[in-house]
């Protein structure tokens, strides 16, 4: 009935996803706080339209940071999967309760790590370019990993960086208009708690 | 402002031509990249007059990755090959200059290319050339459209970080203080942006934005008498390339 | 044959608890400048949606009855036909951009991009526009920085290129300030000139008096009056629905009970009024 409502909404929200995940990092800069928060805008279009808006929506975060900052790219598939499992999760109705956020923080912190250390491996620190072995250099980049968070906090900041992330978005959805919210993808799920 | 060679080609030429740097580059070690691709971009650069703005930008987005790596890859350095530099504790050798030389080279092909294909390339041409290639007008939508929203939102951002200040929200200070200034900053934005998204949607489908038809443009792109050979000369050279370094590979 | 025509609709939004239009029928023929009044939340807008085909392509809620456009149910006619044939400006200035141009000219032009239009016929069809709406000042500006009764000029100029056979005006003036009002109307003035079937939702009854024909109120989810402007906005009964009378009209109704003089008339625009004041005199 409403298909075409709802992917035109859908489409006209990842500007803003992506626009939130830009500029919410330059404040958190200004404000010269120790966290990145730059993937608030990824879970929220995840939360509102699914996993594929929100994986799109932390695709072209990266890409289009990437005219900039071409070096970041990589990170996209971090990204991406961000989204993804922020609108898995909200398909399940954790953006709903307190417990529900709880488990999205840890699964998407999780799935950043999942995806982070093999970029990080890979494209910043693995692999040679004449073609040593792969599991050398991952075995030996994993013991970096752990050294490496061992003497910096990066570890501490990234965890508390994503489970404010998902605080925000779960305070945002509360805070949206419920006639507004329903007509989002996975609005109804919202209008229903 | 007269347009450079470069920039007048049409933009899926060059973007052709990033992607065959990138794939040549996942095949070859650090010679490709350091001296071939950033040389052959930052002399397109010169020739279309944007050396400067590419030297800071490549710069910029490589100054970081390259220090950390090459600092990495030469305190880790357990090699016994010839030792360059000595100096109090500090030993740099030569297989940690090229294993970070190897590690950095897709880098710097990834930002020579962009940051080259950027500076000579309008995003809405770009756009439309892709769209030209069938491409649908919603992905254009959504990449024009965050461009123009981004600098929108950050002004906006600035306004309510002054007017908070003013109400007296501390915007310095400590952690817990910066921190709870974050939220009254970042909220009300999403929050009136999420809200405005409906009448939005009702202007772009007034404005025929579901129509299924093939869209046409104002904007005129054309291609220059160069570009097929250079489109296909680069898929030749990078097919042959390949091959040749699969063929030494093998044997 | 109308070019616009309700059958029997009535709608519900989802969330609403109880319907918010019941047994609508309307007919509106070519060339005819209809002001849909009534007071705030009787339903003027979502029948603009209705007419527009927002419902049931883009709201929630139970929709039954039928729109006909041109003899065609509206049911039948894709998302593009319906965007080229009707087309629909509301309130909000600053919000009908498309945020992707910018230029005023490229903004006009957006909607014949995604309509297919050629080039050259693109490119013809904006400049008229711009000709006949008088905007040529606008031409080179950022469609972001236009005050309101500007952007409600481009948003007209926007929708009018695309050639719609009807327009849906939806309270374009209500947030705007007397100057931006008073460019939105030079439009109107010059759409009516052109003969172009006109529905303007507005709550500036003297306004609507001047420009419109007909006239349709909307209360208690019916169109309890319809009719010629000259009968509709002179009958007091309006006041019960929330709906002023055009000062003309309530200035001869104190006349006449002032004076004990009953006028041929009540009057509802100035001309008419000065017809029947003089008669007095």
């Amino acid at each position: 009935m409403s298909k075409k409502n709802i992917s035109t909404m859908a489409i006209l929200l990842i500007p803003i996803g992506i626009a939130i995940n830009v500029v919410g990092g330059q404040i958190a800069l200004v404000l010269k706080l120790p966290i990145f928060i730059d993937v608030i805008g990824t879970i929220l279009v995840g939360a509102l339209c699914g996993p594929f808006f929100g994986g799109i929506t932390g695709l072209a975060t990266n890409l289009i940071l990437g005219i900039t900052a071409p070096t970041w790219i990589p990170y996209a598939i971090v990204n991406i999967a961000i989204g993804v499992v922020a609108g898995l999760c909200a398909k399940k109705g954790w953006f709903s309760t307190i417990k529900g956020a709880i488990i999205t923080s840890v699964l998407i912190w999780l799935i950043t790590q999942i995806t982070a250390n093999p970029v990080t491996v890979l494209v910043y620190g693995g692999i040679t370019g004449s073609g040593s072995s792969f599991i050398t250099s991952f075995l030996l980049a994993t013991g970096q990993g752990l050294w490496s968070s061992v003497i910096s906090t990066a570890l501490i900041t990234e965890t508390v960086d994503k489970f404010v992330s998902v605080f925000i978005v779960f305070a945002i959805l509360k805070s949206i208009p419920k006639r507004t919210i329903a007509k989002f993808p996975l609005g109804e799920d919202y209008l229903k708690a | 402002m007269k347009k450079g060679f470069i920039t007048k080609l049409y933009p899926l030429t060059k973007a052709m031509f990033v992607g065959c740097m990138l794939i040549i580059g996942l095949v070859s070690d650090w010679r490709v990249g350091y001296l071939v691709v950033l040389p052959l971009c930052l002399l397109f650069a010169i020739i279309d007059g944007v050396a400067k703005p590419f030297i800071i930008k490549v710069f910029g987005a490589l100054v970081v990755f390259v220090v950390f790596i090459f600092a990495f890859k030469i305190f880790l350095d357990k090699s016994a090959s010839p030792i360059v530099f000595q100096y109090a504790f500090i030993t740099i050798r030569q297989q940690g200059i090229l294993d970070a030389l190897n590690q950095t080279s897709i880098l710097t092909i990834l930002a020579s290319a962009i940051i080259l294909f950027f500076e000579t390339t309008d995003v809405e041409e770009f756009m439309i050339s892709l769209q030209q290639i069938n491409m649908s007008h919603m992905i254009s939508y959504v990449i024009l459209s965050t461009l123009q929203m981004i600098p929108e939102m950050f002004k906006k951002s600035k306004i309510i970080m002054q007017a908070q200040q003013a109400r007296g929200i501390e915007t310095e200070g400590n952690l817990w203080l910066r921190t709870k200034a974050f939220f009254p900053s970042l909220g009300p934005l999403i929050i009136s942006s999420i809200a405005d998204l409906e009448e939005r949607a009702i202007t772009l489908e007034v404005r025929g934005f579901s129509a299924d038809v093939k869209k046409t443009s104002y904007k005129e792109i054309n291609k220059t008498p160069y570009d097929r050979t250079i489109f296909w000369s680069l898929i030749a050279a990078t097919a042959a390339y390949i091959g040749w370094r699969i063929f030494t590979w093998l044997f | 044959m109308a070019i616009l025509e309700l059958r029997d609709v009535s709608f519900k939004y989802q969330l609403g608890k109880e319907t918010v239009l019941e047994n609508i029928n309307l007919s509106i023929e070519k060339g005819e400048f209809v002001a849909c009044i009534g007071r705030n939340g009787a339903g003027k807008t979502t029948l603009c949606s209705i007419m527009r085909g927002l419902i049931p392509n883009f709201q929630n809620g139970t929709m039954t009855g039928d729109v006909f456009l041109n003899g065609q149910n509206m049911k039948e006619l894709s998302l593009g036909e319906i965007a080229q044939k009707v087309g629909f400006v509301f309130q909000n200035p600053f919000i009908q951009v498309s945020g992707i141009k910018k230029t005023v000219f490229e903004e006009i032009a957006y909607g014949l991009e995604n309509l297919g239009v050629p080039r050259d016929e693109m490119i013809e069809r904006t400049n008229a526009i711009i000709t006949q709406l008088k905007i040529e000042y606008l031409r080179d500006k950022h469609p972001m920085q236009l005050s309101g009764g500007q952007s409600q000029r481009v948003a007209l100029a926007s929708v009018l290129v695309m050639d719609p056979e009807i327009l849906i005006i939806d309270e374009p003036t209500s947030q705007l300030d007397p100057q931006g009002t008073e460019e939105v109307f030079e439009t109107i003035h010059i759409l009516k000139q052109r003969h172009k079937t006109i529905i303007l939702v507005e709550h500036k009854i003297d306004l609507v008096s001047e420009y419109a024909d007909r006239v349709i109120l909307i209360d208690q989810k019916h169109i309890l009056l319809d009719g010629p402007t000259s009968e509709i906005l002179t009958d007091i009964s309006l006041l019960d629905h929330g709906v002023s009378l055009p000062q003309v009209a309530l200035l001869a109704l104190r006349v006449e009970e002032e004076t004990g003089k009953k006028l041929d008339r009540i009057p509802s625009v100035i001309e008419d009024a000065v017809i029947e004041f003089s008669k007095l005199v």
